[in-house]
């Protein structure tokens, strides 16, 4: 525990994990207050196809829409800011020389891999979590409360969530992001145990998801047959949270697959870690 | 010429009755017309439910404001989709000077329904057509069926019931039949372009708490 | 000032070895250090010194042999042991943006919990207590030094581990590392194992030593025993140049060096100084004075160019 929070006070010592906070902040205000100004243009593209068939009247550009709207990009920006500390974790101690002092400590390879680990799950969630947190306060704040419609641009169909059910599902949603985020910092968490500078382990991560990404959409039956085992697959788990009904059993299998791939990842950074030669 | 002198007895024989079944097809749209003549505006509870699978929602429920000949006004507390065609009634809705009017089918024998069908002169209203089912004896639109040229097909039936002095629509049942995708935002080309499916299904419209002839003000259905 | 058994083996290697491909970077390296020792791991850029170092203090796996701290095995008792130990491999790195203070905090607490008071006294012991809050990235290297030595020193190890504990220092600096090594060594007993390439410094710190070459250990022992087992040089200043010259070079066991400005060197074994003294005596040279000219530089280079000659 004491070196848990030892790595945790590292890691949140350093200006450069605040980057991360600062840019997501500025992504969401500028964003949401764009989206406030174009409110009307916003509101006719999302309802565009229904607008034919069907008057709509009610606060549909709520908070919470402009929550999940933005939080599609989800996997766009956030994956990058996840790496950009969890691919530090380990290789940073190397390059700035402090494993030497770091390691020839009691404390086991393992305990501090273990710590160094979890560090960055700590992160991840947290970066997530404000994420999510600020665009649904702020969603509030300028487009009031309401009831959430779900609807994917260009399909005639919508899934419609009374707001009062809205809080406990965005929190199931908020922690789906989580989940999904978690083993991108598993991956760049491998890298940096591997790696002896943080730079390989950035880039890595960050093609990994990429290409995985290209893969899992490209409409061919080879990728379509792969899609299922690559965990980008699984980033988008978050949205499950606004089906009617939700689906538990996908929401599961998602959520253990997802858990495999972190418990995988983790294991053989650790494996790998503690026989590793400290040559740096 | 020959052939002349023979198909100009044909067009006379038949076109007295072309000419009377526009004027017939009117005559069924005056009917109703005045029926509800002294209809002036009306408040009512709406409940929509959907039963369409790409539609996941609960239950609707507004306050529609109707005022004649064609203010209509929805007020609710949350998110309300409210069907345009076939959704809420007005009887002013097919004026002759806006539709091209006939019958499609006569009255057969021992029926009492009419069959009509309605094409817009309006330039912006064109592709779209109404086949509307009349009860001849009530003077009750029974029955709308919408076509557009993009696919789009919608079947009200009308329950009505009596609220003061007027036959108003107590229950709708709307059947649709959507394509899934517009044909512009299907995404993809050659053999990776995304399929179209349709979308069927139906909307039950139910109407309660009718207040008629309140004398709502025109002010109620200006846009804030 | 405790007491101590001074023939306790506090670190013990056996067959300690360690390849990098097809390079043995250390080979079967048995080192004995006793309790209350300075001892000075010597030899040349890459003989294997951080090697053993590392492998010492985990950082690096053996590719085969032993390594016992305080009687027990290292690999299996790591914990237990290394909360005995402490060390510095190479140039002392720290976290830039944490103070000093919080370096020697996160770092000291690692082994055992550490006082405020306990800390302050360390940057005290360094020179270091007015910097203790200021962020380690604006030390100088000298200062990161010193406060390696701070983090050493705060969790009180019996066994200190150095690995060139005054390279970029200046004169004074490498001075007061010097002072503070015999004093830890003389006051508080710690047993002390350090490697450095100055010769001159380990020749007045160390009780024992060991000298590394290629990988491979090729002599152990106090400074004392190493230096007396090898042939010794004398400057001898006497009346007359030529006339002991021609008396020397008749000597078997000793070798003339040089002769010029009224001195003569010579090399021979050690303890038949005054043999040479008497012979040149009878012989009516009168000699001015005669003092040893071995130094540790000397041992040094002759073991690792391996031209030691006894």
């Amino acid at each position: 525990m004491k070196l848990f929070w030892f790595e945790t006070y590292k890691t949140f010592s350093r200006w450069r994990t605040y980057i991360s906070f600062l840019a997501l902040a500025s992504v969401v205000i500028v964003s949401e207050v764009v989206m406030k100004l174009s409110a009307s243009e916003i509101l006719f593209r999302m309802m565009k196809v229904f607008q034919k068939d069907f008057l709509i009247s009610g606060n549909v550009l709520n908070g919470w829409f402009i929550a999940s709207f933005i939080m599609n990009s989800l996997h766009i920006h956030i994956p990058f800011l996840i790496t950009l500390v969890a691919g530090d974790m380990v290789s940073g101690e190397a390059t700035s020389g402090t494993v030497r002092l770091l390691l020839i400590r009691p404390p086991s390879r393992s305990k501090i891999i273990t710590a160094k680990y979890l560090t960055a799950l700590c992160y991840t969630a947290g970066l997530v979590l404000f994420f999510a947190f600020l665009c649904l306060l702020l969603g509030l704040v300028l487009f009031g409360s309401g009831d959430l419609i779900v609807h994917h641009y260009g399909k005639f169909g919508f899934v419609l969530i009374p707001e009062a059910q809205i809080p406990l599902r965005m929190l199931l949603a908020f922690a789906s992001a989580v989940w999904s985020m978690t083993v991108v910092a598993s991956l760049a968490f491998l890298f940096s145990a591997l790696a002896e500078n943080s730079v390989g382990p950035i880039i890595g991560s960050m093609a990994v998801v990429i290409a995985f990404l290209v893969f899992g959409n490209l409409p061919l039956d080879f990728f379509r047959d792969l899609s299922p085992y690559l965990f980008t697959t699984y980033m988008n788990l978050w949205q499950l949270s606004f089906d009617i009904p939700i689906p538990w059993g996908s929401i599961g299998r998602s959520v253990i697959i997802l858990g495999l791939h972190n418990i995988g990842l983790f294991l053989i950074a650790l494996i790998i870690y503690r026989k590793k030669d400290i040559k740096s | 010429m020959k052939k002349i002198f023979l198909w100009l007895p044909i067009f006379f024989l038949l076109f007295p009755s072309w000419i009377r079944a526009d004027e017939e097809a009117v005559r069924y749209l005056d009917a109703i017309e005045k029926k509800y003549s002294g209809l002036k505006d009306y408040i009512a509870d709406v409940n929509v439910h959907f039963d369409i699978e790409t539609f996941k929602t609960p239950d609707m429920q507004a306050k529609l404001y109707f005022k004649a000949p064609d203010k209509m006004k929805v007020e609710s507390r949350g998110v309300f989709f409210f069907p345009r065609e076939g959704g809420y009634f007005n009887p002013a809705l097919f004026k002759k000077e806006d539709f091209e009017i006939r019958v499609l089918e006569p009255v057969a024998e021992g029926k009492k329904d009419i069959k009509l069908k309605i094409v817009p002169k309006k330039k912006e209203k064109m592709g779209q057509e109404f086949i509307l089912l009349i009860d001849r004896n009530d003077n009750l639109v029974r029955e709308i069926h919408t076509s557009q040229f993009d696919g789009r097909e919608t079947k009200a039936k009308i329950e009505y019931g009596r609220f003061g002095s007027f036959e108003l629509p107590r229950y709708i049942l709307l059947a649709l039949d959507f394509p899934s995708v517009e044909p512009n935002e299907r995404r993809g080309f050659g053999p990776f372009e995304q399929k179209s499916e349709r979308v069927t299904g139906t909307i039950e419209i139910t109407y309660t708490n009718y207040k008629v002839n309140t004398g709502l003000k025109d002010e109620i259905f200006t846009p804030k | 000032m405790k007491n101590f058994s001074s023939q306790e083996i506090v670190l013990g290697t056996r067959g300690l070895s360690k390849k990098f491909g097809e390079r043995w970077a250390a080979k079967d390296v048995n080192i004995e250090v006793h309790r209350g020792d300075v001892f000075c791991f010597l030899g040349p850029n890459g003989a294997g010194k951080s090697t053993t170092i590392r492998m010492i203090l985990t950082l690096l796996r053996p590719t085969s042999g032993s390594i016992e701290i305080f009687g027990k095995d290292l690999h299996r008792y790591r914990s237990i042991v290394l909360s005995r130990v402490s060390g510095i491999v190479e140039k002392p790195d720290f976290y830039g943006y944490l103070s000093a203070y919080k370096n020697l905090e996160i770092l000291g607490s690692m082994t055992c919990p550490v006082r405020r008071d306990e800390i302050m006294e360390s940057l005290e012991v360094v020179g270091l207590k007015s910097r203790a809050f200021a962020k380690v990235k604006t030390f100088s290297h000298g200062m990161k030094q010193r406060l390696g030595i701070a983090q050493a020193l705060l969790t009180k190890p019996e066994l200190i581990i150095l690995d060139e504990p005054t390279a970029g220092l200046d004169p004074q600096g490498m001075k007061e590392v010097r002072e503070l090594i015999k004093r830890l060594s003389g006051e508080s007993g710690m047993t002390i194992f350090l490697s450095s390439h100055l010769l001159s410094e380990v020749e007045m710190v160390a009780t024992r030593m060991a000298v590394i070459h290629h990988g491979e250990l090729i002599a152990q022992g106090t400074v004392s025993e190493l230096l007396d087992r090898e042939a010794m040089d004398y400057a001898i200043e006497v009346s007359s140049l030529p006339l002991a010259s021609e008396l020397l070079a008749k000597l078997s066991w000793l070798k003339v060096l040089s002769a010029e400005n009224g001195k003569i060197e010579v090399r021979m074994e050690p303890g038949r100084s005054s043999e040479v003294n008497r012979f040149l005596i009878m012989n009516n040279v009168e000699i001015f004075s005669f003092s040893p000219h071995r130094t540790l530089e000397d041992f040094f280079l002759k073991v690792t160019e391996g031209t030691s000659e006894i």
